[in-house]
Order: C-alpha cells, then sequence, then structure tokens
C-alpha cells in the first residue's frame, strides 16, 4: 500500500550525507517516495517538510494557492469533518483532481508525516469509501478514493507551525508541525464498512483497536470493571469535529489502580492512535502518556464481549481517545467512529505558547 | 419553502449518517456563582425537514435574533437545572446556527447557550440535577459536566440515567472562591479570601524591599 520506489539520486545524496558505511543500498530500494525527497538522516520534521515541498513543486501557482492557507487561517484551521464530500465541503485540493504524479507526491506527505501503521490505516479507511462508493452513492453524497482532501495551513516549516490536513468521509488528519514537534491532535479516524475483504484479504482498518479493548476490559477486575463501565448509553462520540477546545471531566477506573499488565495493555490500546504519527513523534508522544499514567483513565458502556458494539475512552492529561459504534442504518460493529485529541496541546497550542 | 426545497432533495444515507434523531449534546460548566449548559443540536437528514423551519417560521434562510431567540425558548423548555433540588432560571446567553448553505440544505449544528446565576450557596457539597426533556421521542442524548475553570469548584461523580436524559452529580465550593469567576456585585469570598489577598501583597512588598536590599549590597 506505501509508495514504494527507487530513487537513485536520493541514494547518492544520502550516502553523501549520512556514511556509506551507515546506510546500505538495499534500504534505499525500499525508499519510499517521501523518504527520497529527504536524507535518510533528516529528523522527521525535515522528512515532512521535504516531502510537502516535494508535493508542492509538482503543482502549479493556481494549484500551490489551492493547497495553501495563510499559516493563521483559525477558519481553514478548524475545517475537518467525518461527513462525506456532498454534506461537508472541504478547501484544499481533491485527490481525485490531481494527475498520477502528484497523487503520488500527496501520498508521499503522508507517508513522511506518519509511521508505517498509520499510513497502512489510513490507506485502508480510504479503500473502506471505495467499497461504501461500489455499493452505490444516494443523492449528492460522494464517497471513494477521489474525495479526499490535502491542504497546508502554512507553508511548510522547519522552525514555524504549519499544519497537514488530509480529509475526507471517516479520515480526518490533523498533523501539526512545529520545530520538531510533529503531533497529531486532533485527528478523527472511522471506518465503515469495518470489515471488508480485497484479492481474498480481510481488512480491518481499526481491527486491532478494536480487539484490544475488548482484552483490556475483559482483564480487570469485577471492582475495576465496575469502576470502568458507565451506566449510560453512548450512542456517539462526546468530542468528535466541532468540539475543539472543550475539556470534559474525567470518568471510569484510573490506571493507578492497574496491574503491569493491565498497563501495558492501555499503552498498547492508545498506541493504535498515537502510533499513526511518525515513529520519532510517537515515542515522545507515547513516553508522555507512560508518565502520567496514574492520571489516566478508561472507560466503557456497552457490552464486553468480543465481537459486540461497545464505546470507550481514554482520558489523561494529555490524551483524549474516544471510539464509538455507531448505530446507523445497520450493525454497529461495521460502522465505527473515533477521536483522538490531546486536551492541553491540540493544533501545538501548548508548543505556540513557549 | 427553502426548507421544503432542501428536505426534499436531501438524499436518503441509510448505511452512512444519522436520519430521524437528533443528536443533543449538553455540556454542564460549574462556576462559583454561575453555570452554564451548552446544548448542540444535530439534527439528522430526516429530521431537518420538521425542526428547521420551526427555526426559521418566515423559510427566507436565514435566522434572525427574534426566531433564534424563539426557538432558544422552545428548547429551553424541555431543560431543568436544579441545585440543591432548587430549580435555577436559565436564560439563552448565547446561540449559534447554522450558516446560510447549511441551512438551505437542511443540515448543520445548533449551538444554545445557557446560563443561571446560583447566588447564595455556601461553602462545601451540593447536588446539581439537569434534565433535558427536548425532543423526547426523536433524540440521542448525551450530557457531561466539563472540567470547571474556576479551582473553587470540584466536580464528583456524574451518574446519569440510561438515555442521558437526566445528569446528576456532587460538587464541592471551596471557601475561598475565586472573585475574578463570580458574578459581578457577589461576594469574594468573605474573610478567607480577604486574609489570602492580604498575605499575596505582604509577599510582594516583601520580596520588592529583598530584591533592593540585594541591589544595594552588590553596588
Amino acid at each position: 500500500m506505501k509508495p514504494r520506489r527507487f530513487s537513485p539520486s536520493a541514494a547518492v545524496l544520502a550516502i553523501l550525507l549520512s556514511g556509506a558505511g551507515i546506510v546500505g543500498i538495499g534500504c534505499f530500494v525500499s525508499a519510499t517516495a517521501a523518504e527520497a525527497a529527504a536524507p535518510a538522516s533528516a529528523n522527521a520534521t525535515q522528512r515532512v517538510v521535504a516531502a510537502a515541498n516535494a508535493f508542492l513543486a509538482t503543482l502549479d501557482d493556481a494549484g500551490r494557492a489551492k493547497a495553501v492557507f495563510a499559516a493563521d487561517d483559525e477558519v481553514q484551521r478548524k475545517n475537518w469533518s467525518n461527513l462525506p464530500t456532498g454534506i461537508y465541503q472541504r478547501a484544499g485540493l481533491r485527490m481525485g483532481d490531481l494527475k498520477p504524479a502528484q497523487q503520488d507526491a500527496a501520498k508521499a506527505v503522508l507517508a513522511a508525516a506518519l509511521s508505517s501503521m498509520g499510513y497502512r490505516k489510513a490507506m485502508e479507511i480510504i479503500e473502506a469509501e471505495e467499497q461504501l462508493r461500489k455499493e452505490g452513492q444516494p443523492g449528492g453524497i460522494k464517497f471513494g478514493r477521489d474525495e479526499f482532501y490535502i491542504s497546508f495551513v502554512g507553508k511548510p516549516s522547519p522552525a514555524d507551525r504549519w499544519i497537514i490536513q488530509f480529509g475526507g468521509h471517516h479520515l480526518a488528519l490533523n498533523i501539526t508541525v512545529i520545530g520538531r514537534d510533529n503531533l497529531l491532535t486532533p485527528s478523527h479516524t472511522a471506518t465503515q464498512p469495518a470489515r471488508y475483504v480485497v484479492d481474498g484479504k480481510t481488512i480491518r482498518p481499526l481491527g486491532e483497536e478494536t480487539d484490544l479493548s475488548f482484552q483490556l476490559i475483559n482483564a480487570l477486575d469485577e471492582g475495576q470493571r465496575k469502576e470502568a463501565i458507565l451506566g449510560a448509553q453512548m450512542r456517539d462520540l462526546v468530542l468528535g469535529p466541532g468540539q475543539d477546545g472543550k475539556k470534559i471531566m474525567p470518568e471510569g477506573v484510573k490506571a493507578s489502580s492497574f496491574s503491569e499488565t493491565q498497563k501495558a495493555l492501555l499503552l498498547d490500546l492508545a498506541s493504535k492512535w498515537v502510533g499513526i504519527i511518525n515513529d520519532e513523534a510517537a515515542a515522545k508522544k507515547m513516553a508522555e502518556i507512560k508518565s502520567n499514567l496514574a492520571g489516566t483513565y478508561f472507560a466503557w458502556s456497552g457490552p464486553t464481549k468480543p465481537g459486540t458494539p461497545a464505546y470507550f475512552r481514554i482520558q489523561g492529561p494529555t490524551v483524549f481517545i474516544e471510539y464509538a459504534p455507531q448505530k446507523l442504518g445497520g450493525d454497529p460493529t461495521m460502522h465505527l467512529h473515533t477521536m483522538y485529541r490531546d486536551p492541553s496541546n491540540d493544533y501545538g497550542a501548548q508548543l505556540l505558547k513557549k | 419553502m427553502l426548507w421544503l426545497v432542501a428536505f426534499l432533495s436531501v438524499p436518503t444515507m441509510g448505511w452512512s449518517h444519522r436520519l430521524d434523531e437528533c443528536l443533543q449534546a449538553s455540556f454542564v460548566s460549574v462556576g462559583p456563582g454561575r453555570i452554564d449548559v451548552e446544548v448542540s443540536l444535530t439534527p439528522g437528514v430526516e429530521m431537518a425537514g420538521w425542526i428547521l423551519p420551526s427555526i426559521d417560521p418566515d423559510h427566507d434562510g436565514t435566522v434572525s435574533a427574534a426566531e433564534g431567540a424563539a426557538y432558544a425558548e422552545r428548547v429551553r423548555s424541555g431543560l431543568s437545572l436544579k441545585v440543591d433540588a432548587r430549580e435555577l432560571p436559565l436564560w439563552c446567553s448565547g446561540s449559534r446556527f447554522p450558516g446560510g448553505a447549511e441551512m438551505a440544505e437542511g443540515l448543520g449544528v445548533v449551538h444554545l447557550q445557557f446560563s443561571a446565576a446560583v447566588a447564595g450557596l455556601v461553602p462545601g457539597i451540593h447536588r446539581l440535577s439537569f434534565q433535558n426533556h427536548y425532543l423526547t421521542n426523536y433524540s440521542v442524548y448525551q450530557a457531561n459536566a466539563l472540567v470547571p475553570e474556576s479551582r473553587a469548584v470540584g466536580i464528583g461523580r456524574q451518574e446519569r440515567n440510561l438515555l442521558q436524559t437526566r445528569l446528576e452529580f456532587d460538587y464541592t465550593l471551596a471557601a475561598d472562591i475565586d472573585p475574578t469567576v463570580a458574578l459581578p456585585g457577589r461576594s469574594t469570598g468573605g474573610w478567607p479570601g480577604r486574609l489570602a489577598i492580604g498575605v499575596g501583597i505582604t509577599l510582594l512588598v516583601w520580596w520588592a524591599f529583598r530584591s533592593r536590599t540585594a541591589r544595594l549590597r552588590r553596588r
């Protein structure tokens, strides 16, 4: 799924910069287009900036003007949604309007900004949209891989804040870059169908987090589970798209009561969102979440039997993750919405204060 | 008439989005002298056809101040807010309606903010009860307490009924209420507040004197 391309010029550049003895030729054979835009020794921000500039270089002036918004454009910063084209109109460049080389360059931006797991998840969500498209598009509603948009709020910069926005129905990635920091919050991942088959292979874009959540709730003892389970139906995300800046009171069981095994499960579950961003940024964020684990809560609503529709939430000082099956049009386990926020640092708000 | 045209032209998304329900998300914010409740209403596409005309009865595609106020009053009449079993009158303190294009498509989110003054509460534990019965038969409800902005307020465990039409919780009001977030005319918290301000000023004077002495010694 991830774009893979051999780039001799990038290989030569990387050898010069990184040292031929450190990086072997085999590494370059599997280098992505994004990695090809920056030397292998570059940090995440350098790679993302290089990939973003490489993408902009494939566009004409009109295309660049459409893709890049002013860094202080607050309207565009908040211009993202879970809804499909036809209900919600995004700005930026529509993937379906780009030439194949431009599409590859746009995907390379994602590949540079995300981990391999995150990139695969994004592509699987997009493929789910193709499944929806094949089922038919009612009225003016449009599904499919063409209906995803890419834009930058601010010019790609290794120092100043800028944001990569990539989104469409069921996917809204807001990747804020501030200096060496790369942040993924707030971002929305979702899927419908939650399970589909391509070339005989079953794909579950949010399958790992779904399975891990049931492992965790069933790993809790009776007292912990009683604390964790909320006494109300949770039919939707509480802090989904459009609810920026809100901080709800934490609920559920506190992770300070967890055993080491339970803590590991909780961290593993959180990593399915945190780890969407590139490995360098994800490692930093996971360390932060781990250091705040004692003040982190896990809440649940619904049955605890694997395969059933259940809501859960992970909430700590610097992390807010929600998972909500949608009771809309059939089996809720086949239509999942999730949200990933940082109550202290969405869009890098905290870093901007420094 | 725009609403009717919009409603008839809205496609049916049987598998994808909320149709015949209205999502009502309420966020309760407790301050020392005031309680705010934000209600976000997201009507499903099949609901929009009869909810939105009630917001814009003259069907001109925009919501005038009078139309907005009338709709807010309709929602308010379905809400109930009590502290220590005492009903608090809510007033609409803010509203935001979807823009013209969204309204014309029968889509968008209505944000309404309601507020209540809480006068004469003594420091200690109080019980808040919020209920939302607006459009009971056609709604999906959410009700959550927000993290208080004032450190004088501590929120206890939230309890809800199954459908979340009711939210209840205890909250603690500390003795030294932050005067900057109290309603105008409200007490600054009595002698503990005044004592804290006095101690603060004393420390400031002491620090300034100490800095000056240190500078003189360096010379």
